[in-house]
């Protein structure tokens, strides 16, 4: 985990616990008071399968993000998490996603560029 | 009279494209003809889903009323517990968006379906030129 | 034609500009054919670090529930990977028969044809088009 031009890189840990989740709470908890934070990035390349109610936690991740006035992009999920999720019915909504940490970077730089709000 | 047996995914294709050309030579619009062929679709698919085979049957109506296209839809499946909830939108037991049934009556000008536990669905959807 | 048993893939996912994926299906989608999409196109994503997926349906013959089915679930499963999938190619028969089958298409943002498509695919990618003087 670590802070880069404003935006905190957080990765989410392969067995997703409630556990894990609150410790990427307190990380954005506490980043985001010492204020300059312009957005979360979340990257998921760590995890290798998920059901939906660990997909559910991951994302709620955006919620807790929001209350601070912070976007978060969640990144680097796998090819075959995404299926096995969609195949359970899962519906990720309007989270913001991207391939890469990098581009998510980037998605966090120009909030302009983003189609769901367009 | 055309008779599509139901065996096979690609059959139901087959039973769509069938009622569209059935359409077509009766003079149905581009309209029209999707929303029937829609129809047969969410029909044929229902009896492929939950009975694994069935069969569609295209007939044209004529009279006085005006000419048109009556596909009737079988399968020998379990048959529908609840018709009146399935013909609820948003309800399934496959998984799927469960449109299907209140859909197909949407999309045809006639609609009626009968279902006999253990014996089987028959679906009925017509379209009539005006 | 391609040989499409042979796992020859019947659905070529092009890479149409920087970050733009243009999928055309023609002809039927059935559960076989969406999961080869899917799979394609999932993997034409990662490999491209592709933004925007335009999947243009103008020459699919018939969207009934289980086809609208399948395309929302490709929708979201790119969504996830990180990547929007725009529907273009909505004919004005088949946009009739979406709102008459009662079909909810969520969040999927959709267009008359790929020109709409495109203008917002480049939107997205922060590409502005010009014509030359």
């Amino acid at each position: 985990m670590y802070a880069n031009r404003n935006i905190l890189v957080l990765t989410v840990p392969a067995d997703i616990t409630s556990t894990d989740i609150a410790h990427l709470y307190d990380e954005i908890s506490s980043v985001a008071a010492t204020g300059g934070l312009q957005g979360v990035v979340v990257d998921c390349s760590k995890i290798l399968a998920a059901d939906t109610i660990q997909a559910r936690r991951v994302f709620r991740v955006a919620k807790l993000a929001r209350l601070y006035r912070l976007s978060a992009v969640f990144c680097c999920i796998r090819e075959g998490v995404a299926t096995a999720l969609v195949e359970l019915d899962f519906k990720p909504g309007d989270v913001q996603t991207a391939t890469t940490v990098d581009q998510a970077m980037q998605q966090l730089e120009r909030p302009d560029v983003n189609l769901a709000a367009s | 009279m055309m008779y599509v047996p139901i065996d096979a995914e690609e059959d139901i294709a087959r039973a769509v494209a069938m009622t569209e050309e059935a359409m077509s030579a009766e003079g149905f619009g581009l309209t029209q003809r999707r929303m029937m062929a829609t129809a047969v679709s969410e029909l044929a698919t229902n009896a492929y889903v939950h009975a694994t085979k069935g069969a569609v049957t295209i007939a044209r109506l004529g009279g006085t009323g005006g000419s048109g296209i009556e596909v009737t839809v079988e399968d020998q499946g379990p048959g529908i517990k609840d018709l009146e909830q399935a013909m609820v939108d948003g309800y399934s037991t496959a998984g799927s968006l469960g449109v299907g049934l209140p859909g197909a009556q949407r999309l045809a000008d006639e609609f009626s379906i009968h279902s006999t536990a253990d014996k089987g669905t028959v679906a009925v959807v017509r379209a009539w030129l005006v | 034609m391609n040989n499409i048993t042979n796992g020859t893939t019947a659905t070529p996912v092009n890479e149409l500009w920087d970050g733009i994926l243009l999928l055309s299906v023609f002809g039927t989608i059935d559960s076989a054919r969406s999961k080869e999409m899917m799979e394609t196109m999932l993997a034409k994503v990662v490999q491209t670090s592709a933004k925007v997926i335009v999947l243009d349906i103008l020459g699919v013959a018939v969207v009934d529930s289980a086809v609208a089915n399948h395309l929302l679930k490709i929708g979201r499963a790119t969504k996830l990977i990180g990547a929007d999938t725009i529907i273009s190619g909505i004919s004005p028969e088949v946009a009739v028969t979406l709102v008459e089958l009662g079909i909810d298409l969520e969040a999927t943002i959709t267009t008359a044809n790929l020109s709409d498509a495109l203008q917002l695919a480049f939107d997205r990618t922060g590409y502005t088009i010009e014509q030359s003087k």
